[in-house]
């Protein structure tokens, strides 16, 4: 699902944020991946969503050799891809039924599709009952529950969780957490880049540790360790 | 299907951004409105002045006299020489009887100059009326029937200095008026684009957050920006409608009283005849404005790669 085959990312000569990394994620995996900050966690992501591009080695996500990406057809990987943020991202003005419901808009989903995907997802992250709320009445967990429904409405094969839970606290990341594994469950790939010890290693699935830039350790049911 | 509800959406956004910003939106199509009244005020004063100089120089022209004693020959070997000259428009004979009638008939209120002036002693010479298309380019027409050759039938020429005169005055009126509305048009135009690429400036700051978060799902670059065209093609729809309903009732109810300054039947003649292509040009130009503007404030502010 995600090959990374020797990637390097430099900004300039001094600042190198990812060297010489491979990686191989399969379809429907759980994979968290830990490290301190400026570890590379968030350039590895930003390569996969390619909101920048390597400046050496192959990346392959979803079957599209990123080489060959002409830049009018990034939207389209990008669908393919859901991105939960630790900031949430979610449109102020906006209800939680439109704040989903964008994320099917933008493709040119029609107005029945809309009208039947929304509530199931919603339904899914435990907000049927909040539709019609702005962001500003809900809770931290809840608005992470609302960009977690946003980013899976459009069935992406990848769902990306940027540290989701580094703004909630342990109740709320813990729901967050669930919801993911259930989304997981359901065949999405997930990604989850975190700073949470306990999660991590409660977890009990793949964990990719980074440190300056470079794999320093990854294993199935592995543990973070500090 | 996919397409138009695409479509659709980008439209309703666009008028959601036109809304959001309404003071901006407003100011933007009202300079709009002005650039439009001045380019249309330009073209009607052009065709309205064009109009009235050629019915002036279509009554004026040399009159070239001729002798008494006729020779038909050479005056039609005369005729035909300056007919082939471009500048000439018409040629017409007008007989020595016929020029008694004319006066006549233009003195038939004074008959006290009438009076001493009877086919038997008829002093109005025959002449030939040459009407011109440019009164610049008369000489060659004087020199020729003044040369040699016709001086056995041509008395003198002469034309009506007072109607060139006037004629060279609505000539630089219609410069004058009509570069000051270019002019003016240009300037117009120009803080027109100023406007409105201020006001798409500030729809894009607004919605900076937005434009991330819809990058980031995977929102196409057409997607993103269609909603600022489609704000500025509002711009210049709006302005065009109101440009022409201002245009139409204007024509109306002031047409009959400028009519009597200037010959206003080609404007009424250009607008009812080419009506569409008025409308379709002033869509055109608010349009055209609007998106110039709009694409200029994306190319600047709004990076999507």
């Amino acid at each position: 699902m995600i090959l990374f085959d020797r990637v390097t990312k430099s900004y300039n000569r001094e600042a190198t944020a990812l060297s010489r990394v491979n990686l191989h994620i399969q379809p429907k995996e759980f994979v968290s991946i830990v490290g301190s900050s400026g570890a590379g966690k968030s350039t590895l992501i930003k390569l996969i969503t390619r909101e920048e591009a390597q400046t050496s080695g192959k990346i392959i996500v979803a079957g599209t050799d990123y080489d060959k990406l002409k830049k009018r057809n990034i939207p389209h990987i990008r669908r393919k891809i859901g991105v939960v943020f630790q900031d949430f991202k979610l449109l102020p003005n906006k209800t939680v039924f439109e704040n989903v419901s964008f994320a099917l808009e933008i493709v040119g989903a029609s107005n029945k599709t809309i009208k039947h995907s929304v509530p199931r997802v919603l339904k899914l992250v435990g907000l049927s009952n909040k539709s019609d709320h702005f962001p500003a009445q809900l809770s931290g967990g809840e608005r992470q529950r609302v960009a977690i429904a946003r980013a899976v409405v459009r069935q992406p094969k990848i769902l990306i969780a940027d540290e989701p839970t580094g703004n909630l606290d342990p109740k709320h990341a813990w729901d967050i957490i669930t919801l993911l594994l259930k989304i997981n469950k359901y065949g999405t790939t997930v990604l989850l880049t975190t700073h949470n010890q306990d999660i991590v290693n409660a977890l009990k699935r793949r964990v990719i540790t980074l440190k300056d830039g470079r794999i320093i350790r990854d294993q199935e049911k592995g543990e973070y360790k500090v | 299907m996919h397409y138009l509800t695409t479509l659709r959406r980008i439209i309703i956004a666009g008028f959601r951004n036109f809304f959001r910003n309404a003071w901006l939106s407003t100011a933007a199509t009202a300079i709009m409105l002005v650039t439009l009244l001045i380019m249309i005020t330009g073209i009607i004063m052009n065709i309205a002045l064009s109009k009235e100089i050629d019915n002036i120089t279509e009554d004026i022209g040399v009159n070239i006299y001729l002798l008494d004693e006729d020779n038909p020959r050479l005056r039609k070997q005369l005729t035909s020489q300056l007919e082939r000259q471009e500048n000439v428009r018409s040629i017409k004979y007008v007989s020595k009887q016929q020029a008694l009638e004319d006066f006549n008939k233009d003195n038939q209120s004074q008959p006290e100059i009438l009076e001493g002036l009877t086919i038997a002693n008829n002093a109005l010479p025959a002449s030939l009326e040459v009407r011109v298309f440019d009164l610049n380019e008369i000489n060659p027409i004087a020199k020729t029937a003044e040369s040699s050759k016709y001086q056995s039938i041509v008395e003198e020429t002469s034309y009506d200095n007072e109607t060139e005169d006037r004629i060279k005055t609505i000539g630089s009126t219609q410069r004058f008026v009509v570069r000051g509305l270019i002019a003016a048009g240009i300037i117009f135009a120009g803080i027109s684009i100023l406007i409105i690429f201020n006001t798409i400036r500030m729809a894009i700051f607004t919605r900076s957050e937005e434009i991330k978060i819809m990058k980031l799902i995977g929102a196409t670059n057409a997607y993103i920006r269609g909603p600022f065209l489609f704000e500025a093609i509002v711009y210049g729809l709006i302005a065009a409608t109101i440009a022409l309903a201002i245009t139409y009732v204007s024509l109306a109810v002031l047409g009959d009283d400028i009519g009597r300054y200037v010959d206003f039947s080609t404007v009424d003649a250009t607008f009812d005849g080419y009506w569409y292509l008025v409308v379709i040009g002033t869509y055109f130009g608010g349009v055209g404005l609007g998106l110039a503007s709009s694409t200029l404030a994306m190319v600047k502010y709004l990076k999507l790669e």
